[in-house]
Formats: structure tokens, C-alpha cells, sequence
């Protein structure tokens, strides 16, 4: 049965209701605004593409092309679709900088910053930290996301890597933002957040406990070293986002969705409905304006996983190694990213189904999908496959298949923030965005 | 090699030295404190887990959901990138709710002496409970900010709920959910070494996974764990607690990475088989670590790699065509032809191998990374690492020797093919075979350049390999290492600064732990035992303190 959310209901449960109410009036204008929010979606899949089956076939303009075979589940799309060839993780290709190949892929993937020295160690042996700056998604967030009562959500289908081969999305320097594999635990942290409320003083009591704990933070924080404070003052600096965040609403009325089934987040079985259940959870936030960002993160570069409903049961990255001449195996990955596109295409089916002001909240929306390197048998930092799917209220022009060669992946990243209202003159690691990409923005 | 073992064994009785490998070249004195300072520590899920058990008798798991810790150097604690992100800090908050309501809902009585619940009970309660809670006595801020939150809440929704706000804060605020380690004395003076109940809380999160029990503080309250004897007393006790067991669980798994066995498929193997083949590994290690049975080899590094133990249920007990009878879930057997320690252990074996077919090359580079701590260099990126199809016509040796011949790869792989070979009569699943595929199976393998020389040649199968490991002291210094990062939750510096500088304490802590156990034929006990007492573990790191010194 649905149930619908209103905002008072959601502040209820999320158990901290009263704290912020000066602010709800301004966050509250979004329902009246004539302007619907944009949204922007981060996606990643392992280990690089099938060129042959990822580009388009028989081009004749970047307007006239034919879909390769990965992405024809995309079709009902194409004219939302902007297929990306020739750009390059500039940074990752820049031997002065740390990290084996797989880690300065993805470690650049949506962030263009180098990575920091750390003890990562790449399955090869090179040993990395964290990016040095924050992905696109969180840039975006910083912009767009202070609205709403998550500045952006994580979903993975089993990402188990805890490292920085395991991460796409950074919040800053070091401060990845680990993705949540299990739908039913996302569900209720998005529809039912937990605790219990005092039907009596929610609100006096919640703010006091929380005034108390920040009393604690300050009792210690005049006691400790520098190291130790400055990890106290981001914990800080978090809750008192957190604090904000919990006093503002979800958006318009909209459909609780149904709780998804019970699902095993480790399980090869399930695998297929997780991405589903994610998928609909991630439509039914953007329906309830409960986030603008997010970031699906299928896995990681070392995985093993099969995909046995394709057919597919190499294991993930050994298949991916396979030698040009091993047609089956090509073959597979071919299948397992056309699979990925028909994930895609029903989200966008997805949103589409969502009405927002003239259109549908799919108009509002750029989803960004990406892989670390463009095959998984040369771990080749260029050309990565990128390619956008939606144009973020009309602000990016698609239905195209554009060559940028040899230029950096940061400059993509800057051009899409561009249309998030982002106005710094780079992004990422200095050095390796120069300008953004012409022919992009509308 | 086998003689030898039996040789060496016999030698331990005696308590004479029969290691294999060079002990450190001299004895050193004095060692320079290592400046690795990564800061406070966050507890980790499994931490807090038992923290909240311990404490509040929690009986759920609050951390299911919580994201995980990231992975360096295999373990899950590391202080420098184990740092709160926004998902964690709302499970952190709500879970704080939700544990505070529990523990009201179970009764104050479990954690508080009191008549009746009123101000004094809560004076009394930051007083005894409260230093539980905060690992040491609470500070005057402290205390006075939480009596004030009792003050607030109390009017309006009674002593009850005004007590368990006071509990909510007390598990949301960072005295709980962090270890710190740099703190000052009230009067701001640094506290060098590490002050008693930082060095209580050190020793419980190493040995229990969990916080200091009333004992523990009390012996850190009363100053007996700046004495040798009285440090070592209570690692002892620790040691002998059931909580010892959950950790040296806990260790195992970081070690060998069990996390692997989530969603395992094997062919041949039934559906959920990781679970089963993990819980057997696990036992297997169990048993070794703890048996003190009157055996001299009885906890040792030689049973480790010589034990015919196998632990089978009724899922697995068939695929190895052990025993099984009964109705107890799990059983012991041993197999004396087929199983000779950890490396013909079937999890082991199963974990590195791929679903059809076994991994010579995984199997190898297990030994080098985990067993030697010499990882092998980097491949190429452009390496063609995809398993050769199986081919009935061929071994698995057969089949990645030709996969590897070529010469390009042959300088590392030269390394990791041979020790990985020598497991060849072990399946994906860890199951004895002496034919593959009709032809007969060649487990012939070395060890090739090892960090340690003596460790070199050519052995013939699993059980000579492991008979030279067993008594191999890089082995147990490879051990020992692993254990401190464990303990530490940081990465070690053994690095001195130039040839002729003082080794660093992490180095001479090594070095200590290792003689010590080697003391005890190479008990494995003694390790966790001989480490407590050492510079690495009792002092703080460097940088830190010259901070605190010249602000």
C-alpha cells in the first residue's frame, strides 16, 4: 500500500524535527519556485568498455551514427545521448603521479585530481591514497544539493573494494563517500529514518542532546594534539551539516515507494534486482526531492564477479584482461555493458514517468556514466568511455557522438559543472584543465 | 625436509635453537620512536559492536549497516583513513538513540546502582557508569555538560527520559566513538608515554576488540599499568577471556582476507559454500592458537603449518570425504594424508583459486605477500591475466606454464609460478587430487629469492613446503608484523633513517616480539603476549609529542 510523504511526516520521523525550523521557509520556496531543480547522476561500471561495440558505428556526422551493440538498449533515448571518444585521464597518464593504473583511473574518473601518497596498494603493487579533491558529483552537490535533506546519496551493487579503487565519489581531498550496497538499509534511511521519537518534547529534547554533544566535542577537542583536532573538527563540520539537513523537508507529496524485497547485497542471484531496487529508490528520492545527486557505483576493478543472466560467467577483471583474439570473452563483456545500458534505460524510463512542471524530472536530470580505463586489457588512460545521457534542462546538447582527442577528463568534468553554475576557472589537479569542452554546453 | 622438522621439534623440548633464518645482527638498546601520527581512532563496526555489548549488554548488532572501515594493509582500522563521512555520522547519531532507549527499556539497574531514579542517580551515573563509557574518568566540562542536559531534559519529560538523553549524548559525543591517544592532563601538561587509561583502552581494543572492562581501568586508576608485571598481568587475563577469541577471529580474517568468501561459487561446491569453508578455516586457526595441550608444538608457528586438523559440517564433510557423524554442527577430524597446516587447508585453497580451477599464481603471490611479506613487483599493465580456459587434455600446471613462458613475465613470475605449483594437488575447492585430468599431478615447486636464502630450493608438495615454513623465523617476524599493524592501526615504520641511525621502535619491537616467542618454540600466544610490552606498543608516536613539548 502507498503511503504518501509530506514534509511535517518526514521531519517526524527523522527524529530531529524542530531543530532548524527558521529555515524551513526558505528551503520550502523550491514548491513554488517556477524552475524545477536539476539533477545530476554519476554511474560507474569496471574495467573499461568493447570500443568496438561502445562507439558508434557508421558515422557519417556527430549527428548521424548508429548505436554500437553495448548501448542499444539505449535506442528509445539516442537523441538524449552524447557518446564521448578521445578524452583522457590527463592526470592518470601523467607518469610523475602515484598509483598503479587502476587507482588513477578511478581515482580520476569523475574527480581529475591526481591521487595522494597513501597505502592503497594497487593489485600490481603501487601504493596511492585518496584523490586530492572532490568528484563532480560533490561539486555539483555544493551547488545544488543544500536544499534537500541529502546533499547527495551513494548506491553500490557490490562494492567491496574499501579502498581507493572502491570509491567514485569524494566529498574533498580524502573524504571519500562510501556507497550503500543494500537497498532495504537505503530504503529506510530514505523513507523511514530510524529513532523513535518522544511524542511528548521531540523537539526540545533532540536539540538538547544534540547541544550536549557538541558541549563534549569542545570539552575534548582543548585537550588533544593538532592531528587528533583536526579530525574532531570535521566530525564537527559534518553534524552540523547533518543538523541543517534534518531540518528541511522533502519535497513536494509524493509516493512513498514500496519497501523493496528483501535482497542478499552479496549475492550473484540477486545482483540483477539490486540494481533495480536502487534504481527505484534513487527515481523515488528525486520524485520526493529528498536528493538532487547521486552516484551508482557497479562494483570494482578487481571484482570477480559473473553475470550469469547474460550468459556471462568469466569473473570481472580476469575477464576483462582477455587477449584481443578471445572473441568469447569479448563477447561477454559486450553483453555484461549492454546489460548496464538496459539498467540505464530503465531508470530514464523511470524518470520519465515522473511529472515536474512542463515536463518530466528526466528533463531536469544528466546522468554521467564512465569507466576507469578504456579496455580492461591494455588499462589505457585514454579515451575513456564517457557518455552522457540526459541534458540537465536543456543546458547540455546531446543526441551526438563528439571527438575530443587527447583532451583531459577534468575538462569534461569543468563543462558539466558549468551547467550546475559552477564558475571556477578549473577543476581538479592544476595543471590538467585548460578550458571546457566546446560544443557541449548549450 | 621432513627429518628436519621432526629434528627441530625435538629441539624446542629441549629449548635449544633450531630456527631456520638469521636473527637480528645485534643487540640494540635504543630505538627511535617512529613519527607516524595519524591521529585519534575511530572505533571500527566490529569495535563498536562489542563496545555496546560490553558496556549496555546491547544483545543486536547496531552496525549492520554501517559503511565499512577502508582496507590498508589489509586490516580495517587504520586511524589515518578511517574518518567519519555523512553516512556514518547518521548511523552514528540514530544508533546512539536507539541504544540509549534500549538500555533505558532494559533498566538503569544493569548500569547504575540507584534507589530511584533522580539527580543524584545521575551524578553517581557519569561518576561510575560514565567513566565506562568515556574509558576514563570524565573531566569537569564534561561532567558539568551533561548534568546540565539532564537539568533541560528533566522538567518537561522526567528523571527516566532525562537519564537517557544524558546516554544518547554520551554515544554520540567523540570521547566514545574515538580512542584518543594525544590527550592532555587537566592541568594541560601532556601525558607522556601513553597515559594509563589510554594505554588500557590500547590493550583492550587490541586483545578484546572492545573497551576496558572495570578491572582494566581500576588497574589503570591505581597505576599498576605503568609497571612491566603489571601491564603483562593483565594481558594475560585479557588473553584468557572469551572476548581474546572473538579478536584473534577478528585478526584471522584481516590477515587472509576472508571477506572473500561473501558470494564464493565454486564449481563443485553447494550453494553458500563460502560460509562453510570460511567457518572451517577459521576453526582450524582456532584450534591452533589455542591449544596449550603439554605438546611443545601445541600453539606454535610449527602447528600452524603442521597440524592434520580439518573442521568439516555436513555441507562439506562429503567434498573431502571426511567423517561425519552425529548431530554437533561442527567436527574435527584429522587427515594426516591430505592435510598438513594452513596451506592444505580447503578455505585457504578454495579462496585462492578461481571458480573452475585452481590458481597457481594467486596461491603463490599469497605466500610471497603473507607469509614472506616480500610482495612481488608490479606486472605490466597491459599483462593478459585471464585464467587459461580449463582444457581436458592438460594440468592446470600444463596449462599456465605455457601461459607464462613467455619471457616477459618469467622475471617475476619466476617468483610466484613455483611456490604456486606446489599446491597443485588441491583443487578449487582445497580437494586432494593426485591426477588431473587423467594425467598425473605434478606438485614439484621452489621457493625462489626469498628475503631470507635459507628459506630457498626446490620442494616436492605442500607438505615439504610448509615443513620449511614452520620453522622459518621470517615467518614468524612476517607474522609478528602483521599482528602490530592489527594492533597499531597504522602502517610501520621500520625504515631507519640512515645506516648508521637507531633502528626505529616499531623495528626493535619486532625484533623483541620475535625473540621472545621464539623463546617459547615459536608460540604463537607469546606474540600478541611479548609485543604488549614493548616501545610500539606502550609509547605514543614521536611527532606528536614534539609537538606537545615546543607548541
Amino acid at each position: 500500500m502507498k503511503t504518501r510523504l509530506d514534509r511535517r511526516a518526514w521531519l517526524r520521523a527523522a527524529g530531529c524535527g524542530g531543530l532548524a525550523l527558521p529555515l524551513l521557509d526558505g528551503a520550502w520556496a523550491r514548491a513554488d519556485s517556477p524552475t524545477p531543480p536539476l539533477r545530476l547522476v554519476i554511474v560507474y561500471t569496471p574495467n573499461g568498455t568493447v570500443p568496438k561495440d561502445w562507439f558508434p558505428v557508421n558515422a557519417t556526422s556527430e549527428t548521424e551514427f548508429e548505436l554500437g551493440r553495448i548501448l542499444t538498449p539505449l535506442a528509445p533515448f539516442r537523441d538524449h545521448l552524447t557518446i564521448l571518444s578521445g578524452i583522457n585521464s590527463a592526470v592518470g597518464l601523467d607518469p610523475a603521479n602515484p598509483g598503479g593504473p587502476h587507482q588513477r583511473g578511478i581515482g580520476s574518473l569523475f574527480t581529475g585530481e591526481r591521487l595522494g601518497s597513501g597505502e592503497f596498494k594497487d593489485g600490481c603493487g603501487q601504493m596511492a591514497g585518496w584523490p586530492a579533491g572532490p568528484s563532480l558529483d560533490q561539486i555539483v552537490a555544493q551547488l545544488i544539493g543544500g536544499d534537500t535533506p541529502y546533499r547527495s546519496l551513494e548506491f553500490g551493487v557490490r562494492c567491496y573494494d574499501n579502498d581507493v579503487q572502491g570509491r567514485i565519489s569524494y566529498s574533498g581531498a580524502n573524504m571519500p563517500l562510501p556507497p550503500m550496497n543494500d537497498p532495504s538499509a537505503a530504503f529506510t534511511r530514505l523513507f523511514h529514518p530510524s529513532t523513535p521519537i518522544d511524542p511528548n518534547n521531540p523537539d526540545g529534547r533532540a536539540r538538547s542532546v544534540l547541544d550536549a554533544v557538541h558541549e563534549q566535542f569542545s570539552a575534548l577537542q582543548k585537550r588533544v594534539g593538532q592531528a587528533d583536532k583536526e579530525k574532531l573538527d570535521a566530525h564537527v563540520t559534518l553534524l552540523r551539516d547533518l543538523e541543517r539537513r534534518l531540518g528541511l523537508g522533502s519535497g513536494e507529496h509524493c509516493d512513498v515507494p514500496d519497501a523493496p524485497p528483501a535482497l542478499d547485497p552479496e549475492s550473484e542471484d540477486d545482483m540483477p534486482l539490486v540494481s533495480r531496487a536502487h534504481l527505484d529508490l534513487l527515481a523515488a528520492a528525486f520524485a520526493c526531492d529528498l536528493t538532487r545527486v547521486a552516484s551508482i557505483q557497479y562494483s570494482t576493478g578487481f571484482n570477480r564477479i559473473r553475470y550469469p543472466w547474460v550468459g556471462s560467467l568469466g569473473e570481472g577483471h580476469s575477464l576483462s584482461h582477455a587477449g584481443d583474439s578471445n572473441v568469447a570473452a569479448w563477447n561477454e563483456l559486450t553483453n555484461r555493458l549492454n546489460w548496464h545500458s538496459s539498467e540505464l534505460a530503465y531508470f530514464i524510463e523511470k524518470l520519465r514517468g515522473i511529472p515536474e512542471g512542463e515536463g518530466t524530472v528526466f528533463d531536469n536530470t544528466l546522468i554521467l556514466w564512465g569507466s576507469e580505463v578504456h579496455q580492461g586489457n591494455s588499462h589505457a588512460l585514454t579515451s575513456l568511455p564517457y557518455l552522457i545521457l540526459g541534458n540537465a534542462g536543456g543546458r547540455i546538447r546531446t543526441g551526438r557522438s563528439l571527438t575530443y582527442e587527447g583532451r583531459s577528463n577534468a575538462e569534461l568534468l569543468l563543462t558539466l559543472a558549468r551547467a550546475y553554475g559552477y564558475e571556477e576557472p578549473t577543476l581538479g589537479a592544476p595543471g590538467y584543465c585548460d578550458d571546457v569542452l566546446s560544443g557541449l554546453l548549450v | 625436509m621432513k627429518r628436519v622438522g621432526t629434528l627441530l621439534l625435538a629441539c624446542f623440548a629441549l629449548g635449544c635453537e633450531g630456527w631456520v633464518g638469521a636473527p637480528p645482527e645485534d643487540e640494540v638498546s635504543e630505538c627511535r620512536p617512529v613519527e607516524v601520527f595519524p591521529g585519534a581512532r575511530l572505533l571500527t563496526r566490529v569495535e563498536y559492536r562489542r563496545t555496546v555489548r560490553d558496556l549496555l549488554g546491547e544483545p543486536s548488532d547496531p552496525t549492520l549497516d554501517f559503511p565499512p572501515e577502508p582496507t590498508v594493509n589489509g586490516m580495517n582500522n587504520d586511524a589515518r583513513t578511517h574518518v567519519v563521512n555523512p553516512l556514518l555520522l547518521e548511523h552514528f547519531l540514530s544508533s546512539a538513540r536507539q541504544l540509549a532507549r534500549g538500555a533505558h527499556e532494559r533498566g538503569w539497574d544493569h548500569l547504575v546502582d540507584c534507589a530511584e531514579i533522580g539527580r543524584g542517580c545521575a551524578v553517581r551515573f557519569l561518576d561510575r557508569f560514565g567513566a565506562r563509557v568515556y574509558r576514563r574518568p570524565l573531566t569537569k566540562d564534561e561532567r558539568d555538560s551533561l548534568l546540565r542536559l539532564y537539568d533541560r531534559v528533566e522538567p518537561g519529560l522526567g528523571a527516566d527520559e532525562a537519564l537517557t538523553a544524558v546516554l544518547e549524548a554520551m554515544l554520540a559525543a567523540p570521547q566514545f566513538l574515538y580512542r584518543v591517544e594525544a590527550e592532555r592532563d587537566e592541568d594541560g601538561a601532556g601525558a607522556e608515554p601513553l597515559g594509563a587509561y589510554e594505554l588500557a583502552s590500547r590493550l583492550s581494543y587490541f586483545l578484546w576488540g572492545s573497551t576496558p572492562d572495570e578491572e582494566l581501568l581500576r588497574a589503570a586508576r591505581d597505576g599498576e599499568l605503568d609497571d612491566a608485571n603489571g601491564l603483562d598481568h593483565q594481558a594475560r587475563r585479557l588473553l584468557s577471556d572469551p572476548r581474546a577469541r572473538e579478536q584473534v577471529r577478528e585478526f584471522h580474517r584481516r590477515w587472509l582476507g576472508l571477506d572473500r568468501f561473501k558470494g564464493l561459487v565454486r564449481q563443485d561446491g553447494p550453494e553458500g559454500v563460502g560460509a562453510s569453508l570460511e567457518e572451517s578455516l577459521l576453526l582450524f586457526l582456532d584450534d591452533v592458537f589455542w591449544n596449550d595441550d603439554a605438546d611443545p608444538t601445541s600453539g606454535t608457528l610449527d602447528a600452524l603449518f603442521r597440524s592434520p586438523r580439518l573442521y568439516v559440517d555436513s555441507a562439506i564433510a562429503p567434498l573431502y570425504r571426511a567423517p561425519f557423524e552425529g548431530t554437533s554442527a561442527w567436527q574435527a577430524a584429522d587427515a594426516p594424508k591430505e592435510r598438513h597446516g594452513l596451506l592444505t587447508q580447503p578455505g585457504l585453497l578454495s579462496l585462492f583459486a578461481h571458480t573452475d580451477q585452481s590458481s597457481p599464481i594467486a596461491r603463490g603471490v599469497f605466500v610471497r605477500d603473507k607469509l614472506l611479506c616480500s610482495p612481488v613487483p608490479a606486472p605490466p599493465p597491459d599483462v593478459n591475466n585471464t585464467p587459461p580456459d580449463p582444457d581436458p587434455s592438460l594440468t592446470t600446471r600444463e596449462r599456465f606454464a605455457v601461459h607464462t613462458a613467455d619471457p616477459s613475465c618469467g622475471g617475476c613470475h619466476r617468483w610466484i609460478d613455483p611456490l604456486g605449483f606446489g599446491f597443485e594437488n588441491y583443487d578449487q575447492l582445497g580437494r586432494f587430487r593426485a591426477r588431473e585430468n587423467g594425467l598425473p599431478v605434478d606438485a614439484s615447486g621452489a621457493v625462489v629469492d626469498a628475503p631470507d636464502p635459507t628459506l630457498d630450493g626446490s620442494f616436492n608438495g605442500l607438505f615439504e613446503l610448509s615443513d620449511r615454513l614452520a620453522t622459518s623465523r621470517l615467518v614468524l617476524d612476517c607474522l609478528t608484523r602483521t599482528w602490530m599493524t592489527f594492533a597499531l592501526g597504522r602502517t610501520l615504520e621500520f625504515q631507519a633513517r640512515s645506516a648508521n641511525s637507531l633502528p626505529t621502535a616499531d623495528a626493535c619491537s619486532r625484533d623483541d616480539t620475535v625473540a621472545a616467542s621464539l623463546d617459547q618454540g615459536g608460540n604463537l600466544r607469546e606474540v600478541l603476549l611479548a609485543f604488549v610490552a614493548t616501545p610500539a606498543f606502550r609509547q605514543r608516536a614521536a611527532r606528536e609529542i614534539l609537538r606537545e613539548v615546543t607548541p
